[in-house]
């Protein structure tokens, strides 16, 4: 399945919930997560009549299911919203591959409107 | 605007359940509730779009919880208080907790509507200990966030949750809760 049809920052056409699973190749060593810091942002680039407001859900998750990370962001009209995310681990998470999870609100229409989620992480 | 929120009501918890079809080989429990908003058992009146929903997943380091409730008080209407408790399938210790509160109003200001202000707390229903707690104000149609990302000295030891949302302006607003603990 093609989840990134269009330019590799956009979402697919048809708003909804999507995940992407990323491995930890195999050569290298499960990672443990003590402490993550970063950022999740939401942005909304175009909009059409009533179709231009972004709300979202954004968590990353390991192959356990624990959340490492998640977000609900709204942004109304053409804008940014940007969320810093600070956070440790009583128990250290040994992680060997992330699922990525976006859910995007369908009232958003399509054409016409553009909402991007991006984030930046850092785990150690 | 109100479609906006009235959407986004009805289609959380769907995603959430998605969310958890999706993740049904990871080791989580889950749990779930909504409902509308009345004189009982809570005592914020009832509005176009009002409701609320959340959802607590627990996997077996983390506890994530996300919530969302919408508010349309109207005009002259007191402040409203309304509290969701939450039993959770497995008691667990929170020694930190990180994620976001924000606020979202969806009306210009007119007729003295418009503009939102709130109180947001999760916090242990048997002790009463604040996990997380905002308080923030929106001037006509936008959105303001608050990051949150804590440590606790003493470690709390959790059985059951309770959100409490507390809104003293008129007009639709939404809180919407994600929150990790671990």
């Amino acid at each position: 399945m093609d989840f990134f049809p269009g330019p590799p920052n956009d979402f697919p056409a048809s708003p909804g919930f999507t995940q992407v699973t990323i491995a930890i190749p195999s050569q290298c060593p499960a990672r443990v997560v003590h402490e993550i810091h970063g950022n999740i942002a939401v942005e909304v680039q175009a909009i059409n009549a009533d179709c231009g407001h972004a709300s979202i859900i954004a968590q990353i998750i390991d192959q356990n299911g624990n959340n490492i990370a998640s977000a609900t962001l709204n942004e109304l009209g053409l804008g940014q919203i940007n969320m810093p995310v600070k956070g440790s681990f009583s128990t250290p998470l040994s992680v060997t591959s992330f699922t990525l999870q976006f859910f995007l609100n369908p009232f958003h229409c399509n054409p016409g409107s553009s909402q991007v989620v991006s984030w930046s992480l850092a785990m150690s | 605007m109100s479609g906006f929120m009235k959407s986004s009501l009805k289609v959380l918890l769907a995603t959430l359940f998605l969310t958890l079809g999706t993740m049904a080989h990871a080791q989580i429990s889950s749990t779930s509730g909504s409902g509308s908003l009345g004189p009982n058992p809570t005592f914020c009146p009832s509005g176009e779009n009002s409701g609320w929903n959340w959802q607590v997943d627990q996997a077996p380091v983390t506890t994530t919880v996300t919530s969302q409730a919408g508010f349309n008080l109207p005009q002259g209407a007191a402040p409203c208080l309304l509290q969701i408790s939450v039993n959770i399938p497995h008691s667990t210790t929170i020694h930190e907790v990180h994620g976001n509160i924000s606020l979202t109003t969806f009306n210009s200001f007119s007729g003295g509507c418009g503009n939102g202000s709130a109180v947001a707390q999760l916090r242990d229903l048997s002790t009463g200990n604040v996990i997380a707690s905002m308080k923030l104000g929106v001037l006509g149609p936008n959105s303001t966030n608050v990051p949150i990302s804590a440590t606790f000295a003493t470690p709390l030891s959790i059985a059951s949750f309770q959100f409490q949302y507390s809104v003293d302006v008129c007009g639709p607003q939404t809180i919407n809760v994600s929150l990790v603990m671990s």
